[in-house]
């Protein structure tokens, strides 16, 4: 690079990345991990800054997000695009469409139109695979797993598997420290995958401080309730705080 | 007098589910769901300092992921945080524990969901109501009602299981057929009335919802 050039710390990382790629690719050492390790591991980054409390975010649990939005895209995506695909509708008659929790995502969007000519055929292919099904002696069943379901595990594998990979990350631990950290599902399962002892104190030790100012938060909400304390200004965070302790338990 | 007796038998249960039936979704989801509610309701107007249902609450980990979600719509902020303070400074201790030492598994919950079971001892009780009376007359005709849309699967398959009486049987899954034909059938002319050489034709509102009703009829009413 000129040196007359000047670029941020954020350039030097990715031209770093970059040129360490193209390094692989030319030794031929073209593995996906090579690329996840990039890709992945800046998506994280970007979804801890958006999700800082302290910065206006949310603070939702980052796996939680992942999979949210991979599921809205598979949704929205095969309700125009895959729509007269075979292989797309088949699986759902013998899935008998979606499960209950994958099913919260089409009531949402039941409400566009332009969504709601997929689910109808959708769901036509369904009722008839019922009808003719419908027997004296067995009940109707579904025969394969959900879709939906399977695209989750797979989803959330991976995005298991690429934070326990960089739990041991100094940039990557500074930025889940500022964030609302994970969910307690999501916790038991990264704990599990993640062997290093090291790692695992880091993971215990950042959700406990994520956890203690919630639980403040949850504290001074309650306290500022009581009409001896009504003067008193409910911060944003504090304002939070109860939905916030609901979906620690949950995932968002 | 012999009508009267007969009538006398008849309790608000049967009445409940005579009633449900119009509200053209599954009449146990209905009930269910109306049991879910009243749960709530009762829980964050007077409940959510007993020690009782803060010791069961605390024990579950709160809620299920769905009940969890129907509690946070009822936007009562100050009952959830209540509610959940206790179980929440447990979780925290427990983390705070692991961080010092880190081995072994997270603690995990013991109890069931308590709105589950609230769900599941209604449930229970208008199945069992349901399948006593699918032989009455006034129970069939309304549940053949144009207004009805019979059971959703889940709870059809429970009802099958549990009713030994043939005709019975044959009455309803001939009723269930002619409810989800006639639920296609609407389906089918909303998909039509998509394609642009149709699109004078104006969808009815029974078309319009005819999304919705297939949904909630194959896995049970949502939310």
């Amino acid at each position: 690079m000129p040196k007359s050039v000047k670029h941020s710390r954020w350039d030097d990382r990715l031209i770093e990345g970059f040129l360490r790629l193209l390094d692989h690719l030319q030794r031929k050492e073209t593995t996906d991990e090579a690329r996840k390790k990039f890709l992945g591991y800046y998506q994280l980054l970007d979804l801890f800054k958006v999700e800082d409390p302290a910065k206006g975010g949310k603070g939702q649990c980052p796996m939680c997000v992942i999979i949210h939005e991979s599921l809205n895209h598979y949704f929205s995506t095969s309700l125009v695009e895959e729509i007269n695909r075979a292989e797309y509708r088949e699986p759902l008659q013998q899935s008998l469409g979606y499960c209950q929790r994958h099913s919260e995502y089409l009531r949402r969007f039941i409400t566009e139109k332009r969504f709601r000519l997929g689910i109808a055929i959708v769901y036509e292919d369904v009722l008839s695979h019922i009808i003719e099904h419908f027997d004296l002696d067995s009940p109707v069943v579904a025969t394969e797993q959900c879709p939906a379901c399977s695209l989750e595990n797979e989803i959330e594998d991976y995005a298991t598997q690429l934070l326990t990979d960089y739990l041991h990350d100094d940039e990557f631990q500074k930025k889940f420290r500022n964030s609302g950290g994970v969910c307690l599902p999501h916790l038991r399962v990264i704990a599990e995958k993640t062997k290093n002892e090291e790692a695992r104190k880091f993971l215990f030790e950042a959700t406990a401080e994520h956890l203690s100012r919630t639980f403040q938060h949850l504290q001074e909400l309650i306290r500022k309730n009581d009409y001896r304390f009504a003067g008193e200004k409910i911060s944003k965070d504090e304002a939070a705080s109860w939905q916030r302790a609901v979906h620690f338990f949950v995932g968002d | 007098m012999l009508r009267r007796k007969e009538n006398q038998e008849k309790f608000s249960s049967f009445y409940n589910l005579r009633d449900a039936t119009a509200a053209g979704e599954c009449p146990l989801c209905v009930l269910t769901r109306k049991a879910e509610t009243t749960y709530f309701d009762s829980l964050l107007y007077e409940n959510v300092n007993d020690p009782g249902v803060r010791e069961k609450l605390n024990e579950s980990f709160g809620f299920c992921r769905s009940h969890a979600l129907q509690l946070l719509s009822f936007g009562d902020a100050v009952g959830t945080a209540i509610l959940y303070s206790g179980v929440f400074q447990q979780i925290r201790n427990a983390i705070e524990k692991k961080a010092v030492t880190p081995v072994g598994k997270i603690p995990a919950a013991k109890g069931n969901c308590p709105a589950c079971d609230v769900k599941e001892r209604h449930e229970t009780h208008y199945l069992r109501e349901l399948c006593t009376r699918l032989s009455d007359q006034e129970m069939r005709e309304a549940l053949s009602d144009e207004r009805s849309s019979g059971l959703c699967v889940p709870h059809f398959n429970k009802v099958m299981e549990k009713i030994h009486n043939d005709e019975e049987r044959r009455w309803l899954l001939s009723l269930q057929t002619e409810k989800y034909k006639h639920l296609r059938t609407t389906l089918k002319e909303f998909v039509r009335k998509q394609d642009v050489q149709f699109r004078r034709e104006r969808t009815s509102q029974e078309e319009e919802d005819s999304c919705r009703k297939a949904l909630n009829i194959v896995v049970g009413t949502i939310g």
